[in-house]
C-alpha cells in the first residue's frame, strides 16, 4: 500500500467506515511506515482529544437573562387538540350512513331497495320511534367523540379535530331536518321514500 | 426519553406554557454555549450568540417540526449564527486561555499539567482552523452528530460535507504539529536557560 492510500484510509477509519481486512492493511503500512505512523498519531491525539473536551460552562445568569428577554405570552394558552385514526373511521362511518339514508328517503331512483335498506336498518335501530332513536344517536355520539379528542394523539392535530366536530355537527343537523320533515308529510315513516314530494 | 421530552416541553411551550422554556434552556445551554464559545473564542461573545440562539429558537417554535432531532435544529440555528458573525467581523479568533477549566481531582499534579497541556493544544489547534473546518470538527467530533445531520444543519450536499472534514482533519493535523514543534522549540529554550 502507497501512503496515499493510506492517507485516504485515515480519514475512512476516523469516520468508522473500513472493513476488518482495510483495516488490517491500514495498521499494516503504519507499522512500516514511520511518516504515515507519526501523521496518524498526532490526528488521533486531536481527535480523541476533542472527543473528550469538556463543555464551557454558561454564566450564571444566563438562563434568567434569556427568560427576561421572551415574551412568556407569545403562544397563546389553548388546551391540546389531538386527533385519533379511530375518530376518522368513526365520522366516515357516520357521515356514509347518514348520507345514505337522506338518500334512499328522498331519492327518485329505485325506492323498494331504498325501502328494503331502511327495513334492513331497523332490526338494529327502532326507527319507528325515531325521537328517541335520534337523541340515543346523538347523546352516544357525543360521549364517543369527548372520549376521542381527549385520547388524541398529535398526528393529524388541531385543524383536523375542528374538522370532524363541524362535520359530526352538520350531519347532526340534517339528520334533525329530515327527521321533521317526514314527520310534517306524512305520519308513515318509511314507506320507500319521496312522501313529502306528495 | 430525551427526544420524547423535547417534544413534550415544545408541544407545552406552544399551548401557552412559556415558562416552560427554561427547562429547554436548561438542557441545550452547555452544548449551544460551547460551540459558541468555541466559535468566537471569547465569552462576551459566546454568551450573546448562544442567548440569540434561544431567543431565536423560541420564536420559532411553531414552526419547528418535530420529524427532526431538537438538538439538530437548535445547532443548525447556533451554527448559522457563528457563521454570521464571523461574515460580519471577520474576527480572527484568539487562543482560548485560562478559559479552560479541566477539573481532575483524583489526578496528579504531573497528569494535570500534562492533560491541560495537551487539551490546551488541541484547543489552539481548533481556534486557528478556519471557521467553515472549525464547525465540521465540532459539530463531527465533538458534538457526535452524523454526516447526514451536519449536511441538514450546514445546508450542504452530504459529499462536501465528508470531503470538507476531510480537508479540515489535515488541517487540524499540520496545525496541532506546527504548535508541538512550537512549544518544543520553547521548552528547549527554556531548559537552556
Amino acid at each position: 500500500m502507497d501512503c496515499k492510500r493510506a492517507s485516504d484510509m485515515m480519514n475512512r477509519y476516523f469516520d468508522k467506515d473500513l472493513s476488518p481486512i482495510e483495516k488490517s492493511q491500514f495498521f499494516e503500512h503504519l507499522s512500516e511506515c514511520s511518516t504515515c505512523r507519526l501523521e496518524f498519531d498526532i490526528l488521533e491525539e486531536a481527535l480523541l482529544g476533542i472527543e473528550t473536551l469538556e463543555d464551557f460552562q454558561a454564566p450564571e445568569d444566563f438562563e434568567l437573562e434569556i427568560m427576561g428577554q421572551i415574551d412568556l405570552n407569545l403562544y397563546p394558552l389553548r388546551k391540546p387538540n389531538k386527533i385519533k385514526t379511530g375518530s376518522i373511521v368513526f365520522s366516515i362511518v357516520f357521515a356514509v350512513l347518514i348520507s345514505t339514508f337522506i338518500y334512499f328517503q328522498y331519492s327518485s331512483v329505485n325506492r323498494y331497495v331504498g325501502h328494503y335498506f331502511v327495513m334492513f336498518i331497523k332490526k338494529w335501530v327502532n326507527i319507528e320511534n325515531i325521537y328517541s332513536t335520534f337523541s340515543n344517536v346523538i347523546s352516544t355520539s357525543t360521549i364517543i367523540l369527548a372520549q376521542m379528542l381527549q385520547d388524541m394523539t398529535s398526528l393529524w392535530e388541531k385543524s383536523m379535530g375542528l374538522y370532524l366536530v363541524i362535520i359530526l355537527g352538520l350531519c347532526s343537523i340534517f339528520v334533525f331536518i329530515q327527521i321533521v320533515l317526514v314527520k310534517l308529510t306524512s305520519g308513515e315513516v318509511f314507506k320507500g321514500g319521496r312522501l313529502y314530494e306528495k | 426519553m430525551g427526544l420524547d421530552r423535547d417534544i413534550e416541553i415544545i408541544e407545552k411551550i406552544r399551548n401557552g406554557d412559556g415558562e416552560l422554556f427554561h427547562e429547554l434552556i436548561h438542557r441545550y445551554k452547555r452544548a449551544v454555549y460551547s460551540l459558541c464559545m468555541r466559535m468566537t473564542g471569547n465569552e462576551e461573545d459566546a454568551k450573546d450568540l448562544a442567548q440569540e440562539t434561544f431567543i431565536k429558537v423560541y420564536h420559532g417554535l411553531d414552526k419547528y417540526n418535530s420529524a427532526y432531532k431538537f438538538s439538530t435544529w437548535i445547532l443548525k440555528i447556533a451554527s448559522n449564527l457563528c457563521v454570521d458573525y464571523h461574515r460580519k467581523r471577520k474576527v480572527q479568533t484568539l487562543p482560548l486561555n485560562d478559559q479552560l477549566g479541566i477539573h481532575q481531582d483524583t489526578a496528579s499534579a504531573e497528569d494535570i499539567y500534562f492533560h491541560k497541556t495537551n487539551k490546551f493544544e488541541i484547543e489552539r489547534a481548533i481556534q486557528s482552523l478556519p471557521v467553515e473546518y472549525r464547525i465540521l470538527i465540532m459539530l463531527y467530533h465533538k458534538d457526535g452528530l452524523s454526516y447526514d445531520e451536519i449536511s441538514k444543519i450546514l445546508n450542504l450536499p452530504m459529499s462536501k460535507v465528508k470531503n470538507r472534514l476531510h480537508r479540515a482533519r489535515k488541517k487540524l493535523k499540520e496545525k496541532l504539529k506546527y504548535i508541538k514543534e512550537e512549544e518544543s522549540i520553547w521548552t528547549a529554550k527554556e531548559l537552556q536557560i
